[in-house]
């Protein structure tokens, strides 16, 4: 590097704030669809399709899973219940782990921060409107180091989980972790407030889990939402040109991936094509194997 | 194979493992790319959220190894260009990374009133581009020339006058050259 690239270095802007939680939750929605080449080069019996599917469930979920390893954040059983108690969290000692129960989940962060402080610990705490598939969840990262906080553990519940995000109990902080970490969970949402985490449409617990819907007309897609109780709230047009948001679309046109907005609205990405694809999508969590 | 699998009891296969590794490798370098080129936090996610998809769905595309992040730099730098071309088009994707990045305080950067980011900002266009992917991403002109789809020659000659004529832009500020070197006083003055 010369002398003028370090005046130019020296004007530098910042970088961001690096690999956060959301660049993680990016990274498995991107992974929620099927890449294109591969769905091109796949074979077109059933077979090839769904273990196609089925790999592009797991790394999702596997990252989170080495989050649901042990205790201590104990999760009331009914994550919709509303504010009743007056302390938003309990907060105890217990075999050199800090475990703590959140009393109200829609308390303002700025509550359980300064609980949080009061107790000696160096933890934010954010309570996020999630879809079904991301209720529960539990993910601490460190604002400073820019990474996923293994230290900080959760424990599942035994047996099943139908959540993509998994189904943990509580998180276990070690009495002697420095911090600062920042820990995200994801609540059910209010009705009319719009879901700050969620997944594609099929995803396990989403209302079109195990559907094959990519590549169906918006005709179809609507029809298997409407079953569900789900309305499309909006489109956005996949088109690089003339495409963005958009109130409505034609009914041919396809659809390429959908999410879900608030509870019982969803928004599709939709593009004008020829003919109605085979049907895709994720399957292969729990989904029927006929 | 068609009997159901639990989750996590198998490793992620190729297209999956090969993004994900993608994704790690590459994203700070990627996010700080359109970071520094974007006002908007949410244009930062949606710009992100696009040529990471873009990789996904080309997966077979994306050459290997190093060249991989070379190949990344020149799709975000596409979509950047197409992203300010439409309307209001907010991806689907990316809805925590954008909440995240609109609490995220941009550091203050007080260069309105740095003498040497005027005279940047006097640069055309393609100077600063060039001039910016060897000081913020720290390519050397080989890369760029693969980042921009330009032969080695022509990034190298592209980048030699880019300099210069910042190196220009300085002296005719009357700038303390001497904070940055007496290099570039002599590239200004065409003895480099």
């Amino acid at each position: 590097m010369n002398d003028v690239d370090r005046v130019i270095a020296h004007l530098s802007p910042g970088a961001g704030p690096g690999m956060t939680e959301g660049a993680h939750a990016l990274m498995r929605d991107i992974m929620a669809a099927e890449p294109t080449t591969a769905r091109a080069a796949a074979p077109a019996g059933r077979r090839g399709r769904r273990s196609l599917v089925l790999r592009a469930a797991v790394p999702g979920v596997a990252l989170l899973a080495a989050a649901f390893i042990g205790l201590s954040w104990m999760l009331p059983a009914g994550l919709g219940l509303g504010p009743g108690t007056a302390a938003a969290l309990d907060i105890k000692k217990e075999d050199g782990y800090y475990v703590i129960e959140i009393k109200d989940l829609y308390a303002d962060s700025a509550t359980y921060e300064a609980q949080l402080r009061d107790a000696g610990l160096d933890v934010t705490l954010d309570v996020i409107p999630s879809t079904p598939s991301w209720v529960g969840s539990i993910f601490p990262t460190s604002p400073t180091e820019n990474r996923y906080l293994d230290e900080i553990k959760t424990i599942d519940q035994p047996g099943g989980c139908d959540k993509m995000g998994g189904c943990p109990l509580g998180v276990k902080i070690p009495e002697n972790f420095q911090g600062p970490a920042e820990i995200t969970i994801g609540r059910e949402a209010k009705p009319g407030e719009p879901f700050e985490n969620g997944t594609t449409i099929d995803g396990l617990g989403e209302p079109l889990h195990c559907m094959p819907y990519v590549g169906r007309t918006v005709a179809e897609v609507r029809g298997m939402l409407q079953e569900r109780g789900v309305t499309i709230q909006n489109f956005t047009d996949m088109d690089p040109e003339t495409g963005g948001t958009k109130e409505s679309v034609p009914d041919s046109w396809l659809v390429e991936s959908g999410s879900m907005t608030e509870p019982g609205k969803a928004t599709l990405d939709v593009y004008e094509g020829s003919a109605p694809q085979e049907p895709g999508g994720r399957r292969g969590e729990n989904c029927p194997t006929s | 194979m068609s009997k159901q699998r639990k989750e996590g009891d198998i490793g992620p296969p190729a297209p999956e493992q090969r993004f994900e590794r993608l994704y790690l490798a590459h994203y700070p370098a990627i996010a700080a790319y359109v970071t520094r080129r974007t006002e908007s936090t949410d244009d930062i996610a949606d710009v992100i959220a696009e040529t990471f998809t873009t990789a996904w769905r080309r997966l077979d595309d994306v050459p290997q190894g190093d060249e991989a992040r070379l190949w990344l730099y020149a799709v975000a730098r596409r979509v950047l260009a197409n992203h300010f071309r439409a309307e209001e088009r907010r991806s689907a994707l990316a809805a925590r990374l954008r909440e995240e990045l609109a609490t995220w305080s941009r550091p203050a950067a007080d260069r309105d009133g740095d003498a040497t980011y005027q005279a940047f900002r006097r640069l055309s266009p393609d100077d600063r581009e060039l001039l910016t992917l060897v000081g913020w991403e720290g390519l050397s002109s080989a890369e760029i020339a693969k980042v921009l789809g330009c032969s080695r020659g022509a990034a190298r000659l592209r980048l030699h006058r880019a300099r210069k004529r910042l190196a220009k832009e300085l002296a005719a500020a009357d700038l303390d050259l001497t904070t940055y070197g007496l290099r570039a006083v002599a590239l200004a003055e065409g003895r480099s």
